[in-house]
């Protein structure tokens, strides 16, 4: 979570105690990036309530003062749709103004491509709030998606309409970063596009909204992205964050016979023609979100070296190593709960830190099976991570102060110009999993539109499964099957089964046994 | 006998300096502040990894280092105010990994062989100096478990356990607790000690304990060290870093309190800080920290509990600590503190046990205490047969432990 810092102008002791003070400043920078303030503070005189028993610890005028990020919200993000995303039926969208610069309620404009609509906003509850209509801007029978934008002088924000049930992808604003809103049949996904080079910000489960990557948190996160999937490529000592700074420009997103597909480029390095692409896929068949991403070196666009200078064959030389990190956040009294699975030649081994900071790089321990299960038995919370077998990473997993972190790597190699390098990987979230030496499942429930749910199960077995049954009990009935398989390009065979239970509830207890590999916490 | 000759010290103290937005100022900003201080003051102020490190020259009384650490200290916090930063004069920070320290240099010693002979001596003393300076009650998010972090984290690998050598078989070493280091100036330096963060206490902390290292100097002593007496120091090394001053030792077999220990090794260096111009009396702030059993770590406790977020720690303390003398002031008014129970075997358990997830390398149980093997792996057989802990060997051959014991975090 992101905080203000500001610069104190006036600190003024509250009437009748001796410990509160209104101190009022104007902002400095974002933390932890230390990014400039939003437009709409600079400048600005911003208040704040603190109640301090020594008041030497506030500072003097003049000196900063930083925010916790319950404060600072409501000036990082004061403009808030109750939906950013609405499917089915256009409602009515309660938009509420958290700070403005003045007393005076502003005006609010709503746009859809050339039509706007004004409104006056009204004071409500220490807040502006005004509700915008969709009928009154958008025409009778709108072909959807429609993204109408409201904006109060320079604060933004935007509502995306889409039709039921429709798979697709918008762009929306989170706290003031950039993300491209995808969703498809089993999850609602956000990807970064203002930076991170269309990292995971955020996988949403349908059926139980429980949002895997992101989470609101009372402290300054250490790093911005503890709590993302993205790609990092390997320096000569370790991976480096190259690509933090680069944004993605979306080529598209279309729907395929096997499910919705985003495709962003950006450029990573302009002197050395480096760039970069990301296939994005949101399956419909089966739960997965695949990731794959591509790295393209073209030939320099710097100047050719003199004559004069040495030229050497290995000149050209690019090491180029693709690593992917994802990052679970977990909060106070979560750690003990937390593990990551992996099979190590075989055997089914478990990873768990006990410290802040421990971590461990495991040098000899490639995960050959091609999977590691990161797993929060007590929340029901499990991440598939899926790669291709035939190039297995090694193994790292760390714990920062509020993330686990699974980090495989895998060794840089020569690289030559005029050629790309990629690396694929699947995710699965979901709410069951089981694992052992020989292979994982889980499995993950999606609303079905008229009521009732589905349950998708993913599993990876090895080339040769002599078993692939699975029993799927719920709803008071026991379903029983084979999985089928899958080769999803860049992942190795996957095995899976989806079974629909029309008249069930998705909250209700479901139990799952994937090729004799028991329900993890069931054992 | 007289090891040093003549009797000098100094310190070199490391202080952060944070811009506007609480961040670390980088390293060539440092280097020009420090380099700056250097010409002006014409002490060896350098830069150091997040910090300006205060070389505060060759010192020979209480009164030169206290004038000259208010000298150097006025002129940094003006020349940080004018670029809109501000000094932050503390071991540890509660967001970041690094660690500031106060070493103590203690001169002047031409003779090796008596220094390996102090730094074995030395042993059983580091602890009581760690407990005197703790000041890191806080480090990369962690907060409250240690006094000084700095110390139970070998503050990344700068000031670690010494390995006693023998002079016969002895090659130079490089970050131990307090060690003869005759490569650089001839002096012993005492490394333990976290960053002060007042500046009187600083001078009289720097004055204490070289006369006591000058008063160790005097003996005509062989210092042997046992495999009991070792470990007790370790131990209570890890008692210092928790406790700080509330602690209480295992003393030559018996529980003490630390402040007891250290108000005993005043007595006894009394004659060499009176050649150091000091009499016990002049070390006021040590005085009262003793009686109140409280140390700098305890003031920035008190403080940093009543903020969640350690941003705003870091700005609350950043604006107390710039005055230099907000412990001091502390000390007067504080109650005073209870010592800490005795270390016992199920506590010692802990710190191993704690330190276990799942599939954690073996060797991560080291740092449970810095025992050498032989302790450390009598600890982890222990919780093994015991039940609280797993160990397997991986398909490498590493050895892997997995707590099975219930975990509260």
């Amino acid at each position: 979570m992101h905080t203000l810092t500001g610069t104190i102008t006036k600190i003024v002791a509250v009437e009748n105690s001796l410990s509160e003070f209104d101190i009022e400043f104007t902002a400095n920078a974002v933390l932890p990036d230390v990014k400039p303030c939003p437009d709409w503070l600079k400048d600005e005189k911003i208040t704040v309530r603190r109640n301090v028993s020594d008041i030497r610890e506030l500072g003097h005028l003049g000196d900063s003062i930083v925010l916790t990020v319950t404060e600072a919200e409501r000036f990082l993000r004061p403009l808030i749709l109750n939906a950013e995303v609405q499917s089915g039926d256009a409602s009515d969208v309660l938009v509420r103004l958290l700070w403005w610069k003045s007393a005076d309620a502003p005006d609010i404009v709503f746009t859809w491509a050339a039509r706007t609509l004004t409104a006056k906003m009204e004071a409500k509850d220490g807040e502006f709030q005004a509700v915008f209509r969709p009928a009154d801007l958008l025409p009778a029978n709108f072909r959807r998606p429609a993204r109408v934008e409201a904006a109060v002088d320079k604060i933004q924000s935007a509502v995306s309409f889409l039709s039921d049930g429709d798979t697709g992808a918008a762009r929306v604003t989170r706290g003031g970063a950039q993300r491209l809103h995808a969703w498809g049949r089993w999850y609602a996904i956000d990807l970064a596009i203002d930076g991170y080079a269309g990292a995971i910000d955020s996988i949403r489960e349908l059926a139980r909204d429980v949002d895997h990557i992101s989470r609101r948190r009372e402290n300054v996160t250490p790093m911005i992205e503890n709590a993302m999937i993205i790609n990092r490529l390997r320096g000569a000592w370790r991976p480096e964050d190259t690509l933090k700074p680069v944004a993605m420009t979306s080529s598209g997103w279309r729907q395929t016979s096997a499910g919705m597909r985003i495709v962003l480029d950006g450029l990573v390095d302009e002197a050395n023609n480096k760039r970069t692409s990301l296939t994005v896929q949101l399956r419909d068949d089966f739960p997965m979100i695949c990731w794959d991403r591509e790295i393209v070196l073209g030939k320099p666009k710097e100047a050719e070296k003199s004559a004069n200078e040495i030229q050497r064959l290995i000149d050209p030389l690019v090491p180029m190593g693709i690593d992917v990190r994802t990052a679970i956040p977990y909060s106070v009294g979560e750690a003990a709960d937390f593990h990551v699975l992996a099979s190590h030649d075989g055997t089914l081994r478990s990873v768990q830190f006990a410290r802040i900071a421990d971590s461990v790089d495991f040098n000899s321990w490639r995960t050959r099976d091609g999977w590691i299960l990161s797993e929060h038995a007590v929340k029901m919370e499990y991440m598939l991570h899926l790669f291709d077998p035939i190039d297995p990473p090694y193994l790292k997993v760390w714990r920062s102060s509020d993330s686990f972190i699974v980090e495989p790597h895998w060794e840089s190699v020569v690289m030559e110009r005029g050629t790309t390098r990629g690396r694929s990987n699947a995710f699965i979230a979901g709410e069951a999993a089981g694992a052992a030496g020989h292979g994982v499942w889980v499995a993950v429930r999606r609303p079905l539109k008229d009521g009732g749910y589905s349950v998708g199960i993913v599993a990876r077995l090895g080339p040769n499964p002599a078993n692939t049954s699975y029993e799927l009990e719920a709803a008071g009935r026991r379903f029983v099957g084979c999985l089928e398989a899958a080769h999803p390009e860049g992942i190795g065979t996957v095995n899976y089964a989806v079974v629909d239970i029309p008249n069930g509830d998705p909250r209700e207890l479901m139990s799952v046994t994937v090729a004799g590999i028991p329900e993890r916490g069931a054992q | 006998m007289n090891a040093f000759n003549p009797r000098t010290f100094s310190s070199d103290w490391e202080v952060t300096i944070l811009d506007r937005n609480l961040q670390l100022l980088d390293n060539e900003k440092l280097s020009g502040l420090a380099g700056l201080l250097n010409v002006e003051s014409g002490l060896p102020v350098h830069m150091d990894w997040r910090s300006v490190e205060i070389g505060l020259g060759i010192n020979r009384s209480l009164d030169q280092v206290a004038a000259r650490i208010i000298d150097v200290t006025d002129r940094l916090t003006q020349l940080a105010e004018s670029y809109d930063c501000t000094v932050f004069p503390m071991a540890s920070h509660p967001r970041d990994v690094y660690f500031n320290a106060s070493h103590v240099h203690v001169g002047t010693i031409h003779d090796e062989a008596i220094g390996l002979q102090l730094e074995a001596g030395l042993l059983q003393y580091t602890p009581v100096i760690a407990a005197l300076g703790a000041n890191s009650p806080f480090f990369n998010f962690s907060f409250g478990g240690f006094k000084s972090y700095r110390v139970r984290r070998g503050a990344n690998r700068c000031t670690l356990v010494v390995s006693p050598r023998q002079p016969e078989f002895a090659q130079p070493q490089w970050g131990g607790d307090a060690s003869p280091k005759l490569w650089g100036h001839p002096t012993l330096e005492v490394r333990i000690l976290d960053c002060a963060s007042s500046r009187r206490l600083l001078a009289e902390l720097a004055t204490f304990i070289a006369a006591f290292v000058h008063h160790l100097g005097t003996k005509q002593q062989k210092y042997d060290v046992t495999r009991e007496s070792y470990k007790e120091s370790i131990e209570n090394r890890w008692l210092a870093a928790k406790h700080g001053l509330q602690a209480t030792f295992n003393w030559n077999g018996s529980p003490r309190p630390v402040v007891e220990i250290a108000n005993e090794m005043l007595d006894e260096c009394g004659d060499a800080l009176m050649e150091l111009g000091a009499r016990r009396s002049d070390l006021r702030l040590v005085e009262a920290m003793l009686q109140k059993r409280t140390c700098q770590a305890d003031f920035a406790l008190d403080l940093a509990h009543r903020y969640d977020e350690p941003y705003l720690q870091l700005c609350a303390l950043k604006n107390r600590l710039r005055e230099w003398s907000a412990f001091d002031e502390y000390l007067e008014a504080c109650p005073t503190l209870e010592p800490a129970p005795a270390l016992d075997r199920a506590t010692i358990l802990e710190a191993h046990l704690d330190l276990i997830g799942h599939g954690t390398h073996f060797y991560e149980s080291r740092m449970g205490m810095d025992y050498p093997p032989t302790e450390a792996d009598a600890v982890i057989e222990e919780l093994v047969e015991s039940g609280a802990l797993a160990k397997e060997a991986m398909p490498d051959g590493t050895i892997a432990l997995t707590r099975l014991a219930a975990r509260s975090n």
